[in-house]
């Protein structure tokens, strides 16, 4: 099994790096991925605007975090349904553990929740004593593998087709032959997921937003599961970060034409529901009890602090499509629920940064996240902010410190800077060079065991310099 | 944007999310768009009718309820409450005349939708629904089921119907 980690990054990015099934896996979703969005966005000549006005609306909510919560609340409970809030990881899983014991229930049918992952629901409600079944294929698949999402929507991007039909084969013991296209996978999981859905005792789902106004629940998705889980079962259950929350409808449709688009290149997906409520006096069918768990876990400390604008992200997750550290070694060596730039900058918040030192520095700082970004979220200045607080408070590698404050040291003293890049030069050329390319470097061993250094050249730049304007 | 240049729009999109789509003349036809797209595919089995096209007069032979839908069922008629023509979309209010076990169930679902009642975005149609009017469940459908969860392939008839065919009616040219 993967574990979550964050201290083992470099470890684990570099295994990631030497597996070539991995490797194969990532490739095929980079190109997928990237080439789909910027179709999407071709066809959309307002989209710049879109994403200036998807970003208002998120920050407008965040503003008024607490009395937009409160009319959410009150809605809810208007149209039957109760309202749970959960300060941290535990009360959100304590909350759940009860609404399902008080239900009585055996068989929970799940929908793909990030926050789920994050406050760790499966394990809780195993070890209270629930079965509890993934419906999204791919959490389905990875729910089968016993590993964790390695992509925010593609949650089993990282598995291969061959090793999902191994997984298919080992699980389903009731059926007979291996099958290995992927549309026989695909209506497999479906045949075998079918029969979970009416069992089901609770459904769980996330929610992509939550409506002020109406007490909806908003849902988006390509493969219907959600809809299912929030329509069948007899007890509904919402889990949402606080920071879902929007006024009304209309603000509802300003998120949805920045947020597929940026994340599989759909105008729409397939289904976009709301759920307000349990089913209604003179309804035939619904669930009979509704429930919403807001989920703070750290959310109201980020409102105050200097990494706010995190809690605009939609989780779509374009930044990691298009980061080259994420399409270099996927989502498992962040050792995060959060993988990619948003990641990056979430998982020092949520397991502290001693943890997660080394994420914020994993980043070429390319801009590409901050480009695609359909909420505008300033990811690479929000890194370098981790980056300062590491530095100032001593969390970063020792030599990463002291290296930078010999070199602060000397680029503020013109003649010891001069004559040290002198030696500096003359060492590269004369002890570590070798035909123009230096392959060996103490203190840099890692750097230069995937890359060729060029030897500098014999006079400076600021000798160049000099030399061009006398003459 | 007119209501023809809407419902053109509407085609152009849904047909793009793989929907597929006939036009009739009157709403009484859509009875007969239904038998021909059962026929086409030589669907056999059971059919879920929504409670809201109750008052047609459907073939009397058919193994057709009236209601929600059962996983039993193979195909299920709805009726829409709007078409959003920058999206491609129906919505579709849930409420006792229109149960929403219809979207999801069946392996076909045929959407009946009046062309007066598509609008031109995605904004208006959900602008719709305040506290007073949001249904427990307002479903947007976009085309059918599909997942992209093994390698990034896009297949059809993930755990929602495989096929969603729309037939639009009484547009005025």
């Amino acid at each position: 099994m993967i574990r979550r980690s964050p201290q083992a990054f470099k470890q684990a990015a570099g295994a990631a790096l030497q597996d070539v099934t991995l490797q194969q896996a990532l490739h095929r979703a980079r190109t997928g991925f990237v080439a789909k969005r910027a179709e999407a966005v071709q066809a959309c000549p307002d989209f710049e605007a879109w994403r200036d006005r998807a970003r208002d609306v998120k920050d407008a909510a965040l503003a008024n975090l607490d009395p937009l919560l409160a009319t959410f609340e009150a809605a809810v409970r208007r149209r039957g349904g109760r309202v749970h809030h959960a300060a941290d990881a535990k009360a959100a899983c304590q909350a759940i553990v009860a609404i399902c014991r008080e239900a009585d229930a055996r068989l929970i049918a799940k929908g793909k929740s990030m926050v789920g992952e994050e406050v760790g629901l499966n394990e809780a409600l195993a070890a209270a004593g629930f079965e509890v079944i993934e419906t999204d294929l791919g959490e389905y698949v990875i729910q089968l593998a016993d590993e964790p999402p390695s992509h925010i929507i593609a949650p089993a991007v990282h598995k291969t087709r061959r090793q999902i039909a191994d997984l298919f084969a080992r699980h389903h013991t009731g059926l007979t032959g291996r099958r290995s296209e992927v549309g026989d996978l695909v209506d497999e999981a479906r045949q075998v997921l079918r029969a979970v859905f009416p069992a089901a005792d609770v459904g769980i789902t996330g929610a992509n937003l939550l409506i002020a106004e109406t007490g909806a629940g908003m849902l988006v998705t390509n493969e219907g599961n959600g809809d299912l889980c929030s329509s069948l079962p007899r007890v509904h259950i919402m889990i949402a970060g606080i920071e879902k929350v929007v006024p009304s409808m209309a603000e509802a449709a300003d998120i949805l034409q920045v947020l597929s688009r940026s994340a599989t290149g759909q105008p729409i997906t397939c289904y976009t529901s709301f759920y307000a409520g349990p089913k209604r006096a003179e309804d035939c069918e619904g669930p009979e009890q509704f429930h919403v768990v807001l989920v703070d876990n750290g959310r109201r400390a980020l409102l105050n602090s200097e990494f706010r604008d995190i809690l605009r992200c939609l989780r779509c997750g374009a930044c990691m499509n298009h980061c080259a550290v994420y399409q270099s070694i996927g989502g498992h060596a962040y050792g995060s629920v959060y993988a990619g730039p948003v990641g990056a900058v979430l998982t020092p918040w949520m397991y502290g940064p001693a943890v997660a030192a080394d994420l914020p520095q994993a980043c070429t700082l390319n801009g590409h996240c901050a480009d695609v970004c359909p909420v505008r979220i300033p990811l690479p200045d929000l890194l370098r902010k981790w980056r300062n607080r590491l530095h100032e408070n001593a969390v970063s590698a020792a030599a990463d410190r002291y290296g930078l404050a010999v070199f602060g040291w000397l680029a503020r003293r013109v003649r010891a800077y001069r004559f040290c890049t002198r030696i500096g030069s003359w060492l590269l050329r004369n002890v570590f060079g070798r035909r123009g390319v230096i392959t060996r470097l103490p203190g840099a061993v890692g750097w230069v065991a995937h890359r060729d250094l060029p030897t500098p050249n014999e006079r400076t730049f600021f000798t160049q310099y000099r030399a061009g304007r006398r003459s | 944007m007119n209501a023809a240049q809407r419902v053109q729009a509407f085609i152009e999109r849904l047909t793009a999310a793989a929907g597929t789509v006939v036009q009739v003349a009157t709403r009484d036809e859509v009875v007969d768009a239904v038998i021909r797209y059962r026929e086409a595919l030589s669907l056999q089995g059971p059919v879920a009718l929504s409670p809201a096209l109750a008052d047609l007069v459907w073939p009397a032979h058919w193994p057709s309820t009236v209601g929600g839908a059962s996983d039993r069922h193979e195909l299920s008629v709805a009726q829409a409450d709007l078409g959003i023509a920058d999206t491609g979309s129906v919505l579709m209010a849930s409420s006792p005349q229109s149960p929403n076990t219809l979207h999801f169930l069946p392996e076909h679902e045929v959407v009946c939708l009046d062309a007066n009642h598509v609008v031109a975005t995605l904004k208006e149609a959900l602008s719709r629904f305040d506290a007073d009017t949001v249904p427990r469940a307002v479903n947007l459908l976009t085309g059918p089921s599909r997942t992209a969860d093994v390698e990034q392939t896009i297949h059809l008839g993930a755990h929602g119907p495989r096929a969603l065919h729309v037939v639009i009616h009484s547009l005025h040219r």
